[in-house]
């Protein structure tokens, strides 16, 4: 009986050491990094664009070593661009799969829920795409890859100033914390200027008709209408050409989708617009390699999205390397990156976890996207 | 400009008259909220998208064969659905709901088919508009309003002189007694089925050559065509197009005086005043209680 009960303590006593053997291998040997993404639902089409480019960066480190040694492992939830699902998904990964940091969200109204849960479980959140301004303040654990609307709204607001030489400009936002961040740093950086802002008109996402705002615009005879939307600006070009409007667009990154230029046709024929740093055919070695890499996997070439989010996991993977697999101190290693190399432009972090990367001004000329300047 | 304010506010009101009274033929002969009436609407949009974009058809070939198309399909919802839970005594309740899943099904089917993303029937090309006085309208906004000024006429000719329109009439007045006096209300609701469905798929197919589509397109119409219902009085074909243009004037008008945000909201507040203070509609009169 006695030796029974010894055997059985023996056999359970070497079952934990192994058990306990094999958890300390596993740990040493993955590094996982979560990441939440809208998998499905109507901004599918850029979370897909995102995993694509994490799942390339994530190929290639660790078809050299990883890092360290330790293979990186990404595991995606879905939050279909909601923000309730992105709590849930940010839950999950924080308590299920204990990982000490996210990438995510894509939409701002994700990126801002999700903000207080990292911040409170010391999770460090690197959101790849989001640009509302309110990030900025939304913790110190919060990153992002991403330019703060304050940035594309002012640098607009100058261009239209100095380079394009306009006095009286009419806005038209979607009413949503997008448009309205934008809205306000451009109305701000104008007025500073100098600039009269004429009349401003909002519309609700996904609306259809936008004749009576277009037709108060029309009233007020503005020199430019700066258009902050995002599919609505399909019809809202449209609705624009055919109530006769004469006036110059002005426009943010959305407008860079080949299917609204599709759509409109030459409506949007000298258009002018911001755009990331990100150029897709540009000769630098870094960014020829990965649309190269990207085309070969994938069969199109990558959006800024993707380069983005290619940064993104590359800028976690470099913190990690330098100062090791915790919250606090990949924390620390991004507040002290300056001047990364990245595939999106120079990239800098400053005191608040925003991205500081240089935007452009590009137009439409002939159904195409052209930079004016850099 | 008030010219331009003015076009813009009947465009608006010829659009929800249209699906308004689509939904109405419906409603008053069966008396529950059948919510597929938007995938109906939405449908007419995509088989014309279908035949003339993808098969290649001409444009005056596809529209009249989506219209049928969509006619159909309201005829199979309430074939295979509604009438076999109607003789089982199904509740007005079951009836909504089944409705509301036909509805999402197809809505996701039409997702699944063509995509999230938004589809035209039109040219790439965009004209400036036919200047009138200094307004702007297109050929297609002229249609609009055209169509749902001869569409209003014939169904009102239709409901007063033609013997199933009459028979439309007494079953929406009450289905019992319409039923024992000899009319055969099954083939009187396929027939509502069969002409709100047709109009769905026209107003649907209409809209998309103005603005485009969009799976959900349908569920934004129907709303306002249900507001517009309310306003105009279920049972009166002139009252829902006077419900449909104090609509469009009161939310483009809105937009001009107050700001865009209160869109709906005009909407739904004169909702509120019609079913506090006129809850029978635009011409309704008070009924009173009568005893036999």
């Amino acid at each position: 009986m006695k030796k029974s009960i010894i055997i059985v303590l023996a056999g359970l006593m070497i079952l934990t050491f192994f058990i306990f053997i094999n958890s300390c291998a596993k740990k040493e040997k993955v590094i996982k990094i979560g990441a939440i993404l809208p998998l499905t639902g109507g901004a599918a089409k850029y979370g897909e664009s995102a995993k694509r480019a994490i799942d390339l960066a994530v190929e290639e480190i660790n078809s050299t070593g990883g890092i360290k040694g330790s293979k990186i492992k990404v595991i995606y939830e879905d939050d279909q661009a909601l923000p309730d699902k992105g709590v849930s998904a940010i839950q999950k990964l924080i308590t299920v799969d204990k990982v000490p940091v996210v990438i995510g969200a894509m939409p701002s109204s994700v990126t801002l829920a999700m903000a207080p849960i990292a911040e409170k479980n010391k999770v460090v959140l690197f959101s790849p795409a989001s640009s509302n301004p309110k990030i900025t303040e939304a913790g110190d654990y919060i990153f992002r890859n991403d330019v703060s609307d304050i940035f594309e709204g002012g640098k607009m607001a100058d261009e239209a100033w100095r380079r394009l030489k306009f006095r009286k400009i009419a806005v038209l936002y979607i009413n949503n914390d997008y448009g309205a961040g934008i809205k306000d740093a451009f109305v701000y950086s104008f007025t500073i200027l100098g600039g009269e802002i004429v009349v401003t008109e909002n519309f609700e996402q996904g609306t259809t008709d936008f004749r009576t705002q277009l037709t108060k615009i029309k009233q007020d005879d503005p020199e430019a209408v700066y258009i902050v939307g995002y599919k609505e600006q399909i019809q809202i070009l449209k609705q624009f050409r055919e109530l006769g409007l004469k006036s110059q667009i002005l426009a943010t990154i959305m407008l860079e989708d080949p299917e609204i230029i599709q759509k409109v046709g030459d409506s949007a024929e000298g258009a002018i617009y911001t755009y990331r740093a990100y150029d897709p055919n540009s000769e630098q070695k870094e960014i020829k390699e990965f649309v190269e890499n990207f085309k070969v996997k994938y069969g199109i070439e990558p959006d800024n999205w993707a380069a983005q989010c290619y940064d993104a996991l590359n800028i976690i993977a470099l913190a990690i390397k330098d100062s090791g697999y915790n919250s606090d101190s990949i924390k620390k290693a991004l507040y002290g990156i300056k001047n990364f190399p990245g595939v999106s432009g120079l990239t800098t972090f400053d005191e608040n976890g925003d991205v500081i990367k240089p935007i452009k001004l590009k137009t439409v000329k002939n159904g195409k996207f052209v930079i004016i300047s850099e | 400009m008030l010219l331009q304010l003015i076009l813009n506010s009947v465009i608006s009101g010829s659009i929800y008259a249209l699906v308004a009274i689509g939904f109405t033929v419906i409603y008053r002969t069966v008396k529950f909220f059948h919510f597929a009436h938007a995938v109906v609407f939405t449908s007419g949009a995509y088989f014309t998208f279908l035949f003339h974009k993808l098969f290649g058809f001409s444009i005056y070939f596809s529209i009249p064969f989506a219209i049928i198309f969509a006619l159909l399909l309201g005829c199979l919802i309430e074939k295979s659905i509604y009438k076999p839970l109607r003789k089982k005594q199904a509740s007005s309740m079951i009836l909504l709901l089944s409705s509301l899943g036909i509805y999402i099904l197809l809505q996701n089917l039409i997702s699944m088919v063509f995509g999230d993303d938004t589809k035209s029937i039109r040219t790439g090309i965009v004209k400036e508009g036919i200047n009138i006085f200094g307004a702007r309208i297109t050929p297609i906004q002229i249609t609009i309003i055209i169509t749902s000024i001869i569409i209003t006429t014939l169904l009102l000719l239709f409901l007063k002189k033609t013997k199933i329109g009459k028979a439309m009439q007494a079953v929406a007045n009450d289905a019992e007694l319409a039923n024992i006096s000899g009319i055969n209300s099954d083939r009187v609701i396929l027939s509502a089925f069969a002409i709100g469905s047709g109009l769905a798929g026209l107003a649907g197919i209409l809209v998309a050559l103005d603005v485009d589509m969009t799976p959900t397109m349908g569920m934004n119409a129907l709303m306002m065509g249900v507001v517009v219902v309310i306003i105009g009085g279920v049972n009166s074909i002139p009252g829902i197009v006077c419900g449909a243009l104090l609509l469009g004037f009161a939310q483009n008008f809105g937009v001009w005086y107050i700001s865009s945000q209160w869109k709906d909201a005009i909407a739904f507040g004169i909702l509120i005043l019609f079913l506090l203070f006129k809850p029978e509609g635009f011409f309704g009169k008070k009924m009173r209680k009568v005893s036999v």
